[in-house]
Formats: C-alpha cells, structure tokens, sequence
C-alpha cells in the first residue's frame, strides 16, 4: 500500500505535475516589524493530513494566519497558490470562501452574537429565526458532532465563558460547518484534557472522511495524531521548515531528541 | 421675553383656556399653574432644563388645530400611517395585542380593546381593563386629581411645565385588581403637523396583582419637516403588580424628543421599561425616574439607542430605593456612528440597608467623529446598600471583525452581527410577543445603519 506521501512522490518521480491543494513557495512573513517566517515552503494535496510542529515562536501561528490572510501578517515576499492560483490579492473572508477554514488557538469572546447564529452564517445560512425555523436544526446538528449539547450551547455567546475545551470544539464546530477543503487546526488540543481530546480526535476524523477535506495541524502531541492518520509531519525551527517526512519517524526524533537537538544533529554538529 | 414671544404665547394662553373648559377645577388650576411657571422661565430667561440640548420650545406650536376624524379600525388609516405605525413596534391588524390606541398629531382618533382584548380580560373581568383618551379619563374619573401630576413636579423644568399646560390627548390604561392582560397593549403617537407641538400624557394605573405591557410608539409622517414631541408619563404600579412600558421612537433630523417619565412602584411590584430610539433626530433628552417605595419593588430600565446623523442624544434612568429589599437595574447600549453625540446616564440613590442596584452603560463609537458619555451616578445613604456600576466606551475590536470574516462573513456582515450582538440584551420576564418584536425592531435598524 502506498500512502498519499509516497504516492505523490511516484507522481513527482514520474514527472506528472500534480496539482497541489495549497501550495506555498518560499513563505517571508513580517509581523509588526519582525521577519517570522524566513522561506517556508509547503505543498498539501487534495485529501492529506500534514501535521506541523515546532517550538514555541517558531512560526506555528504565523504560516497558519499567512495562509487565512490576517492583514497583520505581511507577506514580503513568496507566494501561497491555493488550487493553482496565488491567493495573496484576497482577502479574509474571500479565502474563507474559498474553502480555507481555520480554527483558533485562542479565539476571542464575542459577546452578543450567538454561536447558533455564527455556525448557521458560517455555513451559508442566515442567523436563526424561530418564525421561519421552529427548531433550530443546522448548528444543533454540529453541535452534537463535536460533543456540546445544543440546548446549552445554541443561544451562549461565542466564547463568552466557555472552558478551554469548550472553546476547541466550538472552534472545530464552525470550522465543520464551513465544509472547508482544506481545514487548519492551530492546536486544537493544547489545554485540554485527555478525554475531550478524544472527543476532538473522534469529532475531526468523522468530519475528514464526510468532507474528504486536507488538514494542517499544528500540534505539539501525540496524543491527537492517532485519530489523524498524518501522511506528512513537518518541523518548523526558526522560521524555517527544517525538516519533513513519515510522521511517525519525524515525532520520535523530535521526542527523543528535542527540537534544538534535532536541529544541532540535522546542521550536522 | 421679547414681544414677539409674548404676543405668541398669549395666543397659546388663549387657545388653551377655551380648550381647558371641558376640564374639571383642579386640572384647570394644575394647568394653570404650569402655565405661569413657564411664563416665569421665559421671562427670567431662566436656564432651562438639567439636561439635553437647550433649544426654543416656542418655534413649535401647541395650539395647531388639525382636524383628524375618528377612525373606526386602525386599518382604516391611510397606508403611509400604517407603514409608519409598523415602523415603532404597532401593529394595524391588531394581531397579539389586546388593545390599541392611535393619536393623529393632537386628536385621538382611535381608541379601545381589540377583539382579542375583549375575549381575554373582559369576559373573565368586565370592565377590568380601560384604555381610553387621556383628556376624556380626566374629565371622567375624579379620583385622577389625587394622582395625575404627583410624580413629576410641574417646574421639573420648562419642558414638564410647557407639557403639562399645553398637552392635548394622550393615553390612559387602567388595569383592575388582580386583572392580568397577557398580550402587550399599544399605542402610537403620530406626528403628520410640520411645527406642532405635539405634546401628549400617558397615565398607567395598574391596581395591586395585575399585569399589563404598553408598547408605545412615535412616528412621522413622512411629510413632516419639523417638530417637538413632548410626553409626561406617570405610572403606578400596585401591590404585587407588574408593568413593562416599552417606548419606541422613530423620527428624523429636525425632530425633538422630550420624554418625561415618573414610575411609583408598591411592595412587591415590578415595573421594567424598554427605550428604543432607532433613528436620527435633532436632540431627545428623557430621564425616566422610578421610585421604588414598596418593599420588595424591582425596576428594570434598558435603553437601546442608535445616535445617527448629527442627533445629539441625553438619555439617562434614575431609580431611588426607598423601600426595602428593593433592587433595581440600569441598562443602557448605544451605538454611536456619523457626528453623533450620545451621553448616557444613569442615577441610583439609595435610602435602606438592604438594597441593591446595578449600572451598566456601554457605547459603541463607529465613527471618528462619533461621541459618547457615560455618566453613572450612585449615591448611598445607608452604609449596608450595595450599589455598583459599569460602564464601557469603545469601538468595534478588529479581532471581532476579523474571526468573524475568516467564517466567510464579508465586512459588512461581519460588522453588523457584532452590533446586533452589542444591542442584544436579554429582558427577562417580557412575554414572547415583545421579545420578538424588539429583537426584529433591532435586527431591522442594525442592517439599515450597516
């Protein structure tokens, strides 16, 4: 069995030239001033998982808003072609159109606006009316995936007192409902606990198979990987990826050795 | 007072004194009272009223005579003041409310219960809900002496004494002993008179265990280029009873809006108001004050306003706790865009031990050359009342706007959701009807001024 990595590699091999879901070609990002990311590169197919990790301050964040467009996040030079084309002109909400669905590490509070209604605009519907909708069905379907139950959540304001996890997974809920092709995770499972990573876990590898979706992931455990399946982990070391291949190998060498050690032995000292 | 104003406002005099002869003695002597206190302001070119915009009362006329005739169904009203009426919350067909009342610039043209009305409260308490005329109640009910014009002193300032001498109609809503009216009763003021003075009273008087809701609404016709719309409201809320008076006000640039509002609340009553203004105006100043003198009262008072234009706004609540265990709340949300100037108030004044009051003012400026004020004000004079305040002036968060169109929101949804959000305050207790209603008012006002 070939998996999707060594699959593309055959079709790269065979001088195809494949089209890539998201393709980023030598990735600077300056960010209020600061140059973070240094010359990323990185390219997703239709249907694959990547996983991204990397220290703190490292790039994580940033590469994730680059690719979204958070105007704070100037491209200086490079290019991110999504399906081909270069997305730089575009703007948040265009890219967001487009298919290219985020969730949060730390979302904020948005006090007023029901998560109901977000979730529903999200997916293209219009905020819920009980006139025309006398049970709310849409967002209270999502809901159930993601394991918060509607009749809480439905009418609380987004974020506003929800626990770490609670906010994961109403991350994750407006990201299903957005029927993304590719969604980026920006540590869904940092500051959770083990049983609502699994939840997370089970929620997001029901959500890949129904929309047949890429994922990045940025992480920095295990734990959630086994409910992925990544085809390709990628460690990003100062604003650069420094190294990418078989998850499984990649995650040991960074568990064994730490980042600045993987580091020192890949510059070979 | 220069001639001009005086030769004027004899003219007013006059006019009022052949008016009033239809009026008991003592309402006569209450007007006439008001009348010479407003003489007095003028001529001493007294500084006017304690807040709001200051602006010459006499460029708008009372006296006006406009001939509207009786309707005998709100549907019967032409389709402008139909769509207009829908515009503050009234509905023409009546549907869900179990009273209606309709003032056309100085003359109540139609007045009673709905169908709905008549089957809910009537059949089980004959004669137990009267919605009526307020100048044919004063000359009906001789026990109003006792109460019209005791909550607000006529010299409050000149805007109380220039209302009170020279109103005409008005309504009055009389729920009896134990009498619970469901369905929310309304009531439009509308203003068609370029230059009148439209100067109205509304008296509620809800006896002990009953329950009544008003949805006030003024609105323009769309004809009018300018005008004042002045209101003295008093309401008394009985033992154990419950009221909830909702103001919507709907008017353009070159509208004044003076308000007056005096609420009494006996032991174990509730009383909750809902101010909404949802358009630019020249300047509307109100300060409604509840006195919560039972013990065991609640007040509740939100008001939801939309500075646009160039509207300079002075809204504020006072609520005094001189019952015990009373415990009340101030609400206020404005969104502030264009040249506006909104400041915002909020008053409580403690006398018992074990009261308790919440302020909570907030403003959202969407322009640069918006304004807004807060001014909460609390004073205690009894060491064990805890009262306590918020209050918050800023502008929409780029973060907010920025998570919201990475969900495929462009801008302007974005923007709009988040000031829905902002106006989005829960009223508990508000039967169903209203809640609607107010949420469509503001979702509808929300997408316009996006």
């Amino acid at each position: 069995m070939l998996g999707l990595r060594s699959y593309n590699a055959v079709i790269a091999a065979s001088g195809v030239v494949a089209m890539a879901l998201l393709d980023i070609r030598d990735l600077h990002v300056e960010v209020r001033g600061n140059m973070v990311l240094k010359g990323v590169s990185l390219s997703i197919g239709d249907g694959e998982v990547h996983v991204l990790m990397g220290p703190n301050a490292s790039g994580k964040t940033t590469l994730a808003l680059a690719i979204i467009g958070h105007p704070a996040y100037r491209v200086v030079s490079g290019d991110i072609l999504f399906r081909g084309r270069s997305i730089l002109g575009l703007g948040v909400y265009e890219r967001a159109r487009l298919g290219i669905a985020i969730a949060y590490q730390n979302p904020p509070e948005i006090p007023g606006v029901k998560l109901r209604d977000l979730i529903r605009m999200a997916g293209g519907l219009k905020p819920w009316s009980p006139l025309s909708e006398p049970e709310e069905r849409f967002a209270s379907e999502i809901l159930r995936k993601v394991g918060l139950r509607p009749e809480e959540f439905l009418s609380r304001d987004v974020n506003v007192g929800f626990s770490g996890g609670e906010r994961k997974r109403a991350e994750l809920a407006q990201v299903i409902a957005m029927k993304p092709k590719l969604m980026i995770l920006d540590e869904p499972d940092s500051g959770v606990d083990i049983d609502s990573i699994r939840l997370i876990g089970e929620a997001l590898r029901e959500a890949i198979r129904e929309l047949g979706c890429a994922v990045l992931l940025i992480t920095h455990h295990r734990h959630i990987l086994r409910y992925l399946e990544p085809d390709v982990a990628h460690v990003i070391f100062g604003g650069r990826i420094v190294v990418s291949g078989d998850p499984d190998n990649v995650i040991s060498r960074v568990e064994s050795l730490g980042y600045s050690g993987l580091v020192r032995e890949l510059c070979g000292s | 007072m220069d001639p001009e104003k005086r030769a004027l406002l004899r003219e007013i005099n006059q006019f009022f004194e052949e008016y009033d002869k239809r009026f008991p003695e003592w309402y006569r002597r209450l007007r006439e009272k008001a009348r010479k206190i407003y003489w007095e302001y003028e001529e001493k070119g007294l500084p006017v009223g304690r807040y709001g915009l200051d602006f010459d009362l006499t460029q708008f006329y009372p006296h006006l005579v406009t001939p509207h005739p009786p309707l005998r169904s709100l549907r019967d009203l032409d389709e402008v003041g139909r769509r207009m009426m829908e515009r503050v919350g009234n509905r023409p067909d009546e549907e869900a409310r179990a009273a209606s009342h309709l003032q056309h610039d100085t003359v109540t043209r139609y007045a009673g219960l709905t169908e709905l009305g008549r089957e809910q409260v009537l059949l089980m308490h004959p004669r137990g809900l009267v919605v009526e005329d307020f100048d044919e109640a004063i000359c009906k009910y001789p026990w109003l002496e006792k109460y019209v014009g005791r909550i607000l002193p006529v010299n409050l300032d000149k805007y109380t004494a220039w209302n009170t001498a020279y109103s005409r109609g008005g309504i009055f809503v009389w729920v009896k002993r134990g009498v619970s009216v469901k369905w929310p009763l309304q009531s439009c003021f509308y203003l068609e008179r370029t230059r009148l003075g439209q100067l109205v009273r509304i008296f509620i008087y809800a006896e002990p265990h009953s329950e009544v809701h008003l949805i006030s609404g003024c609105v323009f016709n769309p004809g009018c280029e300018t005008a004042l719309h002045g209101c003295i409201t008093e309401v008394y809320v009985g033992r154990e009873a419950e009221v909830t008076l909702t103001m919507i006000h709907h008017f353009k640039p070159r509208f004044h809006i003076r308000p007056k509002v005096g609420v009494i609340v006996d032991d174990g009553g509730i009383y909750r108001s809902n101010y909404i203004l949802t358009s630019p105006v020249e300047s509307a100043q109100l300060y409604p004050t509840v006195i919560l003198r039972g013990s065991g009262s609640r007040a509740s008072m939100r008001s939801l306003l939309f500075g646009l234009g160039s509207s300079d706004l002075d809204i504020g609540s006072a609520i005094m706790f001189t019952g015990s265990g009373s415990r009340g709340e101030v609400i206020s949300r404005a969104v502030v865009a264009e040249a506006a100037r909104v400041k915002l108030r909020g008053a409580l004044k403690a006398y018992r031990p074990d009261v308790r009051g919440h302020i909570d003012c907030r403003a959202l400026l969407l322009s640069r050359r918006a304004r807004a004020h807060a001014y909460p004000n609390l004073k205690s004079m009894s060491p064990g009342a805890r009262l306590t305040h918020e209050a918050a002036i800023g502008r929409i968060e780029e973060e907010h706007i920025l998570y919201l169109m990475s969900r495929g929101l462009d801008r302007d949804e974005a923007t709009s959701m988040i000031v829905r959000g902002f106006l989005d305050i829960e009223i508990p207790g508000l039967p169903d009807v209203l809640k609607m209603e107010i949420g469509r008012l503001i979702k509808a006002t929300a997408e316009k001024v996006m």
